[in-house]
């Protein structure tokens, strides 16, 4: 998403549709599969344009209050990708030119003179009703795992990623080290660039392997759950079948007892015996 | 004098047994909980942490027609426990 993968402007209505969407989802843009190619160009030239107006400071504010990593050097349609997958709501600590940033690349309307305010107002106002709860709900066991998990700690200052300088040229290598230190420089930039890319490539695997032992345990905890569910069940079972002997027996020794007291004795009329 | 009764002696003995057990069980179980829980340090607290996070992670909705089960059939047997005091 960088921007070495911008296309010219010319050549933009030449790219096939998925290259185009995926080319819009990199500038901020939600374009629908679906949705007419004329459409698609000109909301990515909208951008463009829009891009053009931004103030490249104003994006880095919006990037170091919401703490996305990025370098100091990430492009405009870097950081307006980066920018338009924003959810936040509670402006604090965002600059004005910043919040301005923001609404523009939400689709929000939000002119130089707006207050404050009627910016923030119609940001919020985009968020639906169950956004709102979900949020809520969202904070509310945020707050709690935080404390659980991460006990109480502020928030560090925000720190932009390492530049990537490996790309600095020959030509100023030699220029600032001499020829034998500046081939040097580059040779040992080379090494350094394999040796990374191979601990990247290590990192990737370990990542790979640390996600199928999570998935694992995932399929364990929904197993062990499922278990103790089906405990449950046959336990309120089995205390329903007592509960049905119990009543059964009840209605029975009821039954008994009534008949017994409405049965008349059986009386001993004297002389019974001796009837002929 | 009330006559004794083999069945209710039985039921009775039964919720006091069950009680006592369920309750020793729990106990236990909180107990174990809070040990593991209260470490600070090293990779218990690492594995507890991970713990929490994987079972909050549990999505419920793959256990719906469980708990609904479970949910009806406690329905059941409260009504059958209200229906011994008509």
């Amino acid at each position: 998403m960088g921007e070495s993968s911008k296309p010219p402007s010319s050549s933009l209505s030449d790219l096939p549709p998925d290259v185009l969407e995926a080319y819009g989802r990199d500038l901020g843009l939600s374009i629908e599969p679906a949705a007419p190619r004329g459409e698609a160009l000109r909301r990515i030239r909208e951008r463009q344009e829009l891009l053009l107006e931004l103030d490249r400071d104003a994006m880095l504010d919006v990037v170091k209050w919401a703490r996305i990593p990025v370098r100091r050097s990430a492009g405009k349609e870097q950081l307006a990708g980066h920018i338009a997958g924003v959810t936040q709501v509670r402006f604090d600590g965002l600059s004005d030119r910043g919040l301005h940033v923001l609404a523009l690349l939400h689709g929000v309307d939000a002119r130089g003179d707006d207050p404050r305010e009627l910016i923030e107002k119609r940001l919020r106002r985009r968020e639906g009703v169950w956004s709102r709860i979900k949020r809520g709900r969202r904070r509310v066991v945020g707050a709690w795992l935080a404390k659980v998990i991460e006990g109480t700690h502020a928030d560090g200052d925000y720190r932009f990623l390492p530049e990537d300088d490996s790309a600095q040229s020959l030509t100023k290598s030699i220029e600032q080290e001499g020829v034998v230190g500046g081939i040097a420089h580059k040779l040992r930039g080379a090494a350094d660039h394999y040796v990374k890319q191979k601990l990247d490539e290590i990192e990737i695997r370990i990542d790979r392997k640390l996600d199928e032992i999570d998935n694992r345990l995932a399929e364990w905890r929904d197993q062990e759950i499922r278990n103790r569910l089906r405990i449950v069940k046959i336990t309120i079972i089995a205390a329903i079948v007592v509960a049905l002997v119990s009543l059964g027996y009840d209605y029975l020794k009821g039954r008994h007892e009534l008949v017994a007291r409405s049965s008349p004795p059986v009386a001993s009329a004297p002389g019974a015996d001796s009837a002929p | 004098m009330q006559s004794f009764d083999l069945f209710h002696f039985y039921r009775f003995l039964l919720t006091v047994l069950v009680t006592v057990y369920g309750s020793i069980r729990l106990t236990l179980f909180i107990w174990r909980w809070q040990g593991f829980a209260g470490r600070t340090q090293g990779g218990a607290m690492l594995l507890y942490r991970y713990f929490v996070v994987l079972l909050l992670r549990a999505r419920f909705r793959r256990f719906l027609f469980e708990l609904c089960t479970i949910g009806g059939l406690a329905a059941v047997l409260v009504l059958l426990i209200l229906w011994h005091w008509r």
